[in-house]
């Protein structure tokens, strides 16, 4: 490990340490500081699951309430982002179980995601990126979706795909080379 | 080369966009790449398919931040206010377990004293120390079975009241 890493790793360590010892007292402020933090990862994640804005709107609240109530529990050992994306996703199952009784994998395909970003230029590249997703990421199966975008999108080392998704590293790698292989073949056929 | 080789050159190029290769494995399947069209195109889809897999931004608008946060803030000053109800609580169950372990063999040896002064038997005084001993929870537990049926019968009177308001 060179010397950059090793400070990186320290700082992170410090950093989980103090998110901890915050979540044990549930202080507010940092609170405040985590939602702002990671709103957009959190949001962007949730709606990669449940496929709706306003459902995860809804579980972003109701995961950071669990935070709060759950704060205790947290292990500074681990990365923060992880447990709250296992937080998240534990409400996202539950909420679609209510809805109705599925697995994971039954889930309907995306609905094209809420862009944001100031260019017409860009809107327009989001767009036909969309398009490719509904060609491509819809058409895998649900776990491998949800792999694939862990690790590309989050940049989630596989141990924390693993932990998020409570599956043996065995199986995350599997469905990432499954996924990624599928992905490869759909993206060719939908290629121009 | 042989289909196989091909076959492993592919497997590779996912091996090192998903997890770490070794820098022997790296140099060898540049190298292919290089001199390979059809394993360069399949690496290119693969290379593809990971930007596919990048979803355009998604923002959190502010207000749901503004509320989430101010939900949050709520729940905590709950929580606190119920951790502070509690506190009296558990200091007395503490008080009363340190009183009933301190007492307890004092007791007990009393009552072996007065039943040797009074000539009972085993069964007697250790009857007379068990409902000494007992005695005072299960009054407690009376009084306080008997105010919270007591709390019920208010509230749902109150309930009553104000629906009918």
């Amino acid at each position: 490990m060179n010397g950059a890493t090793c400070y990186l790793v320290d700082r992170m360590e410090r950093e989980a340490d103090v998110i901890a010892c915050g979540l044990r007292r549930r202080d507010p402020d940092l609170l405040d500081s985590l939602i702002e933090q990671y709103q957009h990862r959190l949001l962007r994640y949730l709606i990669s699951l449940v496929h709706d804005r306003q459902t995860a709107e809804d579980i972003f609240q109701e995961t950071w309430i669990r935070v709060l109530e759950q704060g205790h529990r947290y292990d500074p050992r681990h990365n923060f982002v992880t447990w709250l994306l296992t937080i998240a996703r534990n409400l996202a199952i539950d909420n679609l179980r209510r809805k109705r009784p599925a697995a994971l994998d039954d889930l309907p395909p995306m609905a094209e995601p809420t862009v944001s970003g100031p260019g017409a230029f860009d809107i327009t590249l989001q767009h036909q990126q969309a398009a490719r997703l509904d060609g491509a990421l819809n058409r895998i199966p649900g776990e491998q979706r949800e792999a694939i975008l862990l690790r590309f999108q989050e940049g989630m080392s596989l141990e924390e795909i693993a932990e998020v998704t409570k599956a043996p590293l065995s199986t995350v790698k599997s469905r990432l080379y499954r996924g990624l292989e599928a992905m490869a073949g759909l993206v060719k056929e939908v290629r121009p | 080369m042989t289909e196989n080789d091909h076959q492993r050159v592919r497997q590779l190029s996912m091996a090192g966009r998903i997890e770490e290769i070794s820098s022997a494995d790296r140099q060898g399947l540049d190298s292919h790449l290089a001199s390979c069209a059809d394993c360069a195109r399949f690496a290119a889809s693969l290379d593809e398919a990971i930007g596919a897999a990048r979803l355009p931004a998604v923002m959190a608008d502010s207000s749901l931040v503004r509320a989430t946060q101010s939900r949050v803030r709520r729940r905590a000053a709950q929580l606190q206010a119920h951790s502070a109800a509690m506190r009296p609580l558990w200091i007395a169950v503490a008080m009363v377990c340190a009183w009933a372990t301190l007492t307890t063999p004092l007791l007990w040896a009393a009552f072996a004293w007065l039943g040797a002064a009074l000539s009972l038997s085993n069964a007697e005084w250790r009857t007379g120390f068990l409902f000494a001993w007992i005695a005072p929870t299960l009054a407690a537990s009376l009084l306080l079975l008997g105010s919270g049926s007591q709390r019920a019968r208010w509230r749902m009177a109150f309930g009553q009241n104000s629906e009918g308001v």
